[in-house]
């Protein structure tokens, strides 16, 4: 019976089952894409300090180094969560919604977010900054400073063939070889800079012209321009590149398995990681706490011995032993370089653009 | 059933469409054009930006590009799987699905060991044609498309395997007893009545390219720049939400007449 | 016979363990139209498919037209078949249909119109020609089917169960438009059923198929009235079937039911002690109103249950030494019984089967 219903669609007095079937499906199938999302009310865990950091390895040594220690001496309970987004943020504080509270990130996403107006402003009464011996802003505080540099396997180049700095690094003449650079301007323009001569104090501002000729110059000898950091690695080890811009702690924890990489540190670029709080948390004098935690000396020590980054407290240094101090730069080497961070805040958008134009021709 | 009694029964699937996709989707188009003040800013400055245009070739020709070739590679598959035993086919289609369940990382690692300089492909061709012998086949258009292929087979082999499963074996068998050869049987029976197969899984691993990148980014040059990486920029670096949306917005409209056209082919089955 | 147009010479067709066909001879004359009747895997379809050739014999040889043929491809056959599911090409019009073989043959285009228009008509589908299989009916598509088939005059045509999708009435409908091709054409064809009315209806020969064998061959009459074993007698028709043992063989001879009554049959060949099956069909059974004459045996029962089929009436009758089903036209007028009832029913001698029991 119902079959001749069904079939009555000609004259438009019923729907067939077809169309219902259609109409049916396409909605499920919309429903299953829909990009709307809706945070479980887990994440709002009262009391928990959320912070916003990265996985592996590196959360371990946040655990170990700062959050254990914290949580048992405070009490106050500290919840890490993955990766940091400042589209995610931007989307928390302008719509008053704010669940993270503490933000682990690198320079470009602190200061950006501080023009924007994102963070709080760090409160000193809980913060003592007076240890501190890098440069900073009143709502973004460095806590850690890693190193950039030259990455290549020594079994396939004995030291003295492969590039040591980045003005060998640069010189397809002299040390020839399949390099691989990153798809980011940061740290890239910096380096082709260097690369082409440029006095390492003299640095900044980046004269930018320059910059881009002298990448222009070792376009034809980059294989792989680089987007994932593994890779920075892994493709040194395949024999894919001989020669990449990669970071020591990525090479540290990759001799750790075994894998055949050295990192050189005759010119390493060095840049700094930032802990911010996002304006509107809702547990901000904890958030302040735990900011305050990571300046104390034996915690960045510890933090320092877990990853080879190097601490921004001076009274952290000598705390470090002899192995770990092999995997930090020597600030006194007059070829390292920090990274201006001011600088690349005010030109990163631009500047990226037109870096990705140039990788397009 | 009457008109009214199916608009009943679909109205809570709609609702739900309307609000976890229709929403969103209208907030992303009001945001490229800053919401209430409607202004025609970011749809000025991409159309100004050389590459924003490069981009948008980029992709469509990777994204055509990797559809052709997952079509000429998978129907051939599909077209075995449907004349295998069913207990062979299983197994041969948990394989075709495979590659889809790892992870893009560890793919990129693999295929660099394929594909790569120093890898098993290269040493191969030097060993026979010697040392000089060597194809260019990762960190290119082609790295990029080969990455492609691989994630996107199973999505045009399975919408072609069931067209084939459906054509039911009687229709060959007749075939065959008015003396029809093989390849006639392919090409006037087969063929024809599989393309509804052919269309839907074209027009998926058209959509799902399009919106790719991390594959290009991990297996291709750096001409391999693809819309979803500019969409990630301006949403995450540049915090330019305008722009971006507007960019989801035009990717959007563009696939949606492609699909269109498509769907519309002359032909015996249309899907719209 | 020389001059078969279809032999299987000891024939077999095995599939791993299950033998599918046991060792067949089989002979179909020109022009015949031969049933394949048996319920599901008793081997027809196999045969039909050893003799179209989408199967090979794993004994024996297939001859067609006095040709070895056995190791002959499908398309080289020059045969015709129809499927119960029709296997019309959806994406084709009835036109393009039924010009596919003679495409294949390469067919000058104006003879493929007018072969085509011919055949339709004969079909009685003029007018047609330009719809698709799916806006047909199912009776209109299997009369497509078969137009596809006789458009290039093959000598022989297979149907395989042709008319199983269609509901009764146009069944009944297309079993004598086939009977009428067959009879318009002369062509010999090879039927497959499992429903023994529509083989009783149709063939020229029935071959009747059990398990893989041939159980018997012959004329639906032959087959029908003359069964050879219980199982051919309880495939085509209805029968009562009653355990006996036979008392005196011969003919006359006479059985004993397990109640020790005796019943007389015209003529029983099996051996004195035998056990038998008395076999008798409904039609031959009256429900014995007075004392009435033409009957020989007459036995008292009780009626179980009467069941109305429209023209008839069936009667279950309890008797010692079993159930027996009498038949009587339904007429308004009849004298009714009720189940429960003391009744009598009656045969005549020469109406009682007497077939070796299975064992």
């Amino acid at each position: 019976m119902a079959d001749s219903y069904l079939h009555r669609s000609a004259d438009g007095a019923a729907v067939s089952r077809r169309t219902a079937i259609k109409l049916g499906t396409s909605a499920a199938a919309i429903a299953l894409a829909a990009p709307a999302v809706i945070i479980p009310g887990r994440a709002r865990a009262a009391d928990k300090l959320a912070l916003i950091s990265w996985g592996g390895g590196y959360r371990k040594a946040w655990e170990e180094a700062f959050v254990n220690p914290f949580v048992k001496e405070t009490g106050i309970e500290v919840v890490i969560a993955d990766t940091p987004d400042l589209a995610k943020v931007k989307a928390q504080v302008t719509s008053k919604n704010v669940e993270w509270d503490v933000f682990d990130c690198p320079g470009s996403m602190a200061l950006a977010g501080a023009a924007e107006g994102f963070w709080e402003p760090l409160d000193k009464k809980i913060i003592d900054t007076s240890d501190v011996y890098t440069a900073f802003g009143a709502d973004y505080l460095p806590y850690y400073m890693f190193a950039g540099g030259v990455g290549w396997d020594p079994k396939r180049h004995a030291p003295g063939k492969a590039p040591a700095d980045f003005v060998q690094l640069f010189d397809a003449a002299k040390f020839p070889g399949r390099r691989g650079l990153r798809t980011r301007i940061s740290e890239t323009l910096d380096i082709a800079l260097l690369g082409d001569g440029v006095a390492p104090d003299k640095l900044y501002p980046l004269d930018v012209e320059r910059g881009f000729k002298a990448l222009d110059k070792i376009k034809p000898h980059v294989k792989k321009w680089i987007a994932e950091t593994p890779q920075t690695i892994s493709l040194v080890q395949n024999n894919e590149i001989d020669f990449s811009y990669t970071y020591s702690g990525r090479v540290k924890a990759a001799q750790k398995d075994g894998v055949s990489i050295e990192f050189s540190w005759a010119q390493t670029i060095n840049a700094l990681n930032y802990l911010t709080v996002l304006k509107g948390s809702k547990r901000k004098d904890a958030a302040m706490r735990l900011i305050a935690f990571t300046l104390r000396p034996d915690r960045a020590a510890a933090f320092a011995e877990l990853l080879g980054y190097t601490p921004t407290v001076n009274k952290a240094l000598p705390l470090i032993t002899p192995e770990t101090r092999r995997w930090m730069p020597d600030m006194k080497n007059p070829k390292n370089v920090v990274m201006d961070d001011l600088w690349w805040q005010k030109n990163y958008t631009a500047l990226q653009k037109r870096y990705s134009e140039w990788q397009l021709t | 059933m009457r008109s009214r009694h199916v608009a009943l029964f679909l109205a809570p699937s709609l609702l739900l469409m309307a609000a976890v996709f229709l929403v969103p989707l209208g907030q992303m188009a009001a945001t490229s054009v800053d919401g209430a003040a409607l202004s025609a800013r970011a749809y000025e400055e991409l159309a100004a930006s050389t590459l924003f245009r490069r981009v948008l070739a980029n992709t469509f020709e990777i994204s055509l590009g990797s559809m052709l070739a997952t079509l000429l590679l998978g129907y051939p598959i599909a077209y075995h799987l449907s004349r295998v035993p069913p207990a062979r086919r299983a197994i041969y289609m948990v394989m075709v699905l495979l590659p889809f369940w790892t992870s893009i990382l560890v793919k990129s690692f693999a295929f660099t060991v394929i594909l790569g300089e120093q890898g098993i492909v290269n040493s191969l061709l030097r060993f026979a044609f010697g040392p000089t012998a060597a194809l260019p086949l990762l960190f290119n258009r082609t790295g990029a498309i080969v990455g492609m292929v691989h994630y996107l087979l199973p999505f045009m082999v399975f919408p072609i395997l069931v067209s084939l499963l459906a054509q039911g074996s009687d229709l060959h068998k007749a075939a065959r007893v008015m003396g029809a050869g093989r390849t006639r049987i392919f090409l006037r029976v087969t063929l024809p009545l599989s393309l509804p197969g052919v269309l839907a899984g074209c027009v998926m691993t058209l959509v799902l390219s399009l919106g790719s990148f991390v594959t290009p980014e991990l297996l291709g040059g750096r001409k391999d720049l693809m819309m979803a990486n500019l969409v990630d920029f301006y949403t995450r670096v540049s915090l330019d939400w305008g722009v971006s949306s507007a960019i989801a917005v035009i990717l959007l409209v563009l696939t949606g007449m492609l699909i269109v056209a498509l769907a519309r082919l002359p032909g015996e089955h249309k899907l719209i | 016979m020389a001059d078969a147009m279809v032999r299987l010479e000891r024939c077999a067709k095995h599939y791993g363990a299950a033998q599918a066909l046991f060792e067949t001879d089989l002979s179909v004359a020109a022009g015949e139209f031969v049933t394949l009747l048996g319920p599901s895997g008793s081997g027809k379809t196999t045969i039909l498919n050893l003799i179209a050739g989408t199967v090979m014999p794993t004994a024996g040889r297939v001859h067609i037209e006095g040709r070895d043929v056995t190791g002959m491809p499908v398309e080289k056959r020059g045969l015709g078949m129809v499927f119960q599911n029709y296997a019309l090409m959806p994406h084709m019009t009835v036109f393009e249909n039924v010009a596919f073989p003679l495409r294949v043959r390469r067919v000058p285009e104006a003879e493929i119109r007018r072969r085509v228009g011919e055949v339709l008509d004969l079909v009685r589908l003029p007018g047609l020609a330009a719809r698709k299989p799916r806006q047909l009916s199912g009776g209109q598509q299997q009369r497509v089917a078969l137009a596809r088939c006789i458009v290039y005059n093959p000598p022989l045509i297979l149907m395989d169960e042709p008319l199983g999708a269609l509901d009764k009435k146009l069944r009944e409908q297309m079993q004598l438009e086939i009977r009428r091709l067959h009879a318009a054409l002369g062509v010999t064809m090879i039927y497959v059923t499992h429903d023994q009315e529509e083989a009783l209806t149709m063939s020229d020969r029935i071959v009747l198929l059990n398990h893989g064998r041939i159980e018997q061959a012959g004329t639906p009459d032959e087959i029908y009235f003359r069964p050879r074993t219980v199982f051919a007698a309880g495939f085509l028709g209805d029968s009562s079937m009653l355990d006996a043992t036979v008392s005196a063989s011969g003919a006359p001879g006479r059985v004993t039911l397990s109640d020790g009554s005796a019943l007389a049959a015209a003529r029983c060949d099996l051996p004195a002690g035998a056990r038998a099956k008395a076999i008798l069909r409904p039609e031959n059974v009256s429900l014995l109103r007075d004392a009435g004459t033409g009957h020989d045996a007459a036995v008292e029962g009780r009626l179980i249950d009467s069941i109305v089929l429209g023209s008839v009436v069936k009667h279950h009758v309890e008797i010692a030494g079993g159930t027996v089903i009498a038949q009587e036209l339904n007429r308004r007028d009849r004298a009714a019984v009720r189940p429960g009832d003391r009744v009598r029913v009656g045969w005549r001698a020469e109406d009682l089967l007497v077939l070796a029991a299975p064992d």
